[in-house]
């Protein structure tokens, strides 16, 4: 088994995750919509890396597959354990990954619909506990604990979920995330569904808690403010791939993918003194079951070649650890955000 | 006549009766439109910025009232059409919607209908207004799908809403805005199911659209980003009400209301934030029930005191055409 350097708690190495389409009486297998195709990236302890793109891109998919919530087509997720073993949670049987499961979980993005309404608060955040075995005695007073961490009255914990706004369903939601003391949480979206006041509250909450408990957080958006706020390092994702990855301060100086640099111009500044470059793409996102034979931006990029039609590039890195997939990465020159 | 305005709303008050009691989704809403501009609102939800534009073009659902207020609309003519007292359905205002207001809105598959072609939707709306024959409706509906972007509108012209995608769709849908060459535009949270490459691409749209067509503009959004770059002049709503109005660089530079400068501190930039996001403490208080006197005094880190809690704050001019409701512009004297 691969190996994890002694600072890594997860890393993920030719991840794939491939929906067949099928077609006719006999369900013949016509085709695939490669929503992950072939990923690669390694996360440290205590890191918060965003994972980035626009809908469709596979990013869900990508890590909703890293947790085992759906099975992964290939690749390895190697994540070391609390204990200190490294497992390949790809692989693991089911028995052997309940355990696992402990430690990783997951914040959602609608915090409507993830509670459960016909369970108490005090049931919701003790879920995993009883999942794992506590005793009834002992989840309480974990609870009280968990509602303080989160900035919510202990009082409220007879309430149902419907009594609550959505940046209190949030917080719930966050309070169950953490009640197992997880290495790792993976956070689907947690901003998007809420207004600008209360997501601040929420993203202070995070920053906060990541602090606090030396959390690994994987955060999985669609906003590159929201990104820019919270991660150290952002991962972007463009029809199943990753296109670049670099620390955050790096990424948005000075991205070296086209795709990259078209997101961060694309983002209309709450500011009118700051000039709005607009758009520069043309057309849409390609179809993710269709073949394409080289560069998978090459459709919309403006600055591609014959090159990016027929070769396929390679994410390498070109230093500091920014690592990028594209032909053309030494000769165009993008701007980024200052 | 000096009035060079398209669209005045004034005190404006919306009820919507439901079993569970009367939500006062509007309580005095001011604002107006000059011709030719962009105005803007922004709010979070709930504080009744789409109840407005549904209002101004009388698409109000059936227990939606107009309990008071009036909204005057001047038409190419610069002549005044008092819309409350127009019947929703009735000939007068179906005149207005369309050839002289029109509306985008957010979610273009819910917009459209599944089981019409694009292309005939189009032209439905061209030949109720107007008074051509199919084929002439149909060579105009080609040239404004080409004219919003439209790839092969030859082909495109008759396919379903299923077969395009979602920007193609807010493309079709600013194509069916603006036949019948409307004087108003409204567009309701136009680009918020919409990514941000696709977004950019529909802004631009819109204010090729606007410039082409001398549209008067109304765009509603929460997005500040958005409002920052598409108006000139910014209304912030809160609860039903406009609490801070003025052009879009004194809003963003000198913002008045706490509210304002509390949203405008709250969001995080893509240019990096220096230390921690403001938030606005609390939530939006219920509809059902709204806070006596300023509604924001329930989350306001600004609160003089029982003043506050006691009456609406009357709008007070602090610069040219920069508008807040809040008592701390105003002399409290001995109160």
């Amino acid at each position: 088994m691969a190996k994890l350097a002694e600072n890594e708690i997860l890393k993920v190495d030719g991840l794939k995750k491939y929906f067949p389409i099928t077609q006719g009486f006999f369900n013949k297998h016509v085709g695939d919509v490669k929503a992950v195709n072939d990923i690669s990236f390694t996360l440290n302890k205590g890191e918060t890396m965003g994972l980035v793109g626009e809908s469709g891109c596979g990013k869900t998919t990508a890590s909703r597959s890293i947790l085992r919530a759906i099975d992964p087509t290939e690749g390895e997720v190697l994540f070391r354990r609390k204990n200190g073993n490294v497992v390949d949670l790809a692989e693991l049987d089911y028995n052997k990954l309940k355990d696992v499961r402990s430690e990783i979980q997951m914040i959602f993005q609608d915090p409507f619909s993830s509670l459960n309404p016909r369970m108490s608060v005090l049931d919701i955040i003790a879920e995993p506990l009883v999942v794992q075995g506590w005793p009834k005695e002992k989840y309480k007073a974990r609870v009280e604990e968990l509602l303080d961490l989160v900035g919510l009255d202990k009082k409220y914990m007879t309430r149902y979920p419907h009594a609550f706004s959505g940046g209190q369903r949030q917080r719930i939601g966050i309070a169950r995330a953490l009640a197992l003391e997880p290495e790792l949480v993976v956070a689907d979206e947690p901003v998007s569904a809420l207004d600008v006041s209360v997501q601040a509250q929420i993203l202070n909450l995070l920053d906060d808690l990541k602090e606090r408990m030396n959390l690994t957080l994987l955060m999985v958006a669609h906003d590159l403010s929201v990104i820019r706020y919270i991660c150290d390092k952002v991962a972007v994702m463009y029809l199943g791939k990753l296109v670049e990855i670099a620390d955050t301060e790096e990424l948005y100086t000075n991205p070296k993918h086209p795709y990259t640099a078209s997101l961060l111009t694309a983002v209309p500044e709450a500011d009118p003194h700051v000039e709005w470059l607009g758009e520069n793409l043309k057309g849409e996102v390609p179809d993710p079951s269709a073949e394409i034979k080289g560069c998978n931006f090459a459709s919309r990029c403006p600055y591609a070649k014959d090159i990016c039609e027929n070769k396929e590039p390679e994410l390498v890195n070109i230093g500091d650890n920014h690592w990028v997939s594209c032909h053309r990465k030494e000769e165009i020159d993008l701007t980024g955000v200052k | 006549m000096a009035n060079n305005n398209i669209l005045e709303v004034e005190n404006l008050n919306v009820h919507f009766h439901t079993d569970e009691g009367i939500v006062r989704a509007l309580n005095g809403v001011d604002f107006k439109v000059e011709r030719g501009e962009a105005v803007g609102i922004v709010g979070e939800s709930g504080c009744g910025k789409s109840v407005t534009s549904t209002s101004v073009m009388r698409l109000l659902p059936g227990v939606g009232e107009i309990a008071a207020g009036t909204i005057k609309y001047y038409d190419k003519n610069k002549k005044q059409h008092d819309i409350i007292n127009l019947k929703a359905d009735g000939e007068h205002m179906r005149s207005i919607r369309g050839p002289e207001m029109s509306m985008i809105f957010q979610e273009p598959m819910t917009a459209f209908s599944p089981v019409h072609t694009i292309g005939n939707q189009i032209i439905e709306k061209l030949l109720y207004h107007e008074d051509i024959d199919k084929d002439e409706a149909r060579r105009k509906a080609l040239e404004l799908l080409k004219k919003v972007g439209i790839s092969k509108p030859e082909q495109r012209i008759d396919e379903y809403p299923f077969q395009y995608s979602g920007g193609m769709r807010q493309r079709a849908m600013i194509a069916m805005g603006l036949a019948c060459e409307p004087q108003l535009l409204i567009a309701d949270e136009p680009t918020t199911a919409l990514d941000v490459t696709i977004q950019a691409q529909v802004l631009k749209l819109i204010k090729k659209m606007q410039a082409d067509y001398n549209l008067s503009l109304i765009l509603i959004t929460h997005d500040l980003g958005v409002i920052a770059h598409m108006v000139d002049y910014v209304n912030v709503m809160y609860l039903g009400r406009v609490v801070e109005s003025g052009p879009v660089e004194e809003i963003f530079d000198n913002p008045a209301h706490p509210y304002t400068q509390d949203l405008l501190k709250s969001i995080p930039r893509m240019t990096g934030n220096e230390g921690k996001l403001a938030s606005i403490e609390g939530a939006v208080p219920d509809a059902y029930s709204l806070p006596k006197g300023c509604p924001f005094h329930t989350r306001c880190r600004k609160k003089i005191g029982e003043v506050c809690e006691s009456a609406y704050p009357e709008r007070q001019e602090i610069s040219a055409d920069h508008y807040v409701n809040c008592y701390l512009h105003q002399d409290l004297g001995d109160k």
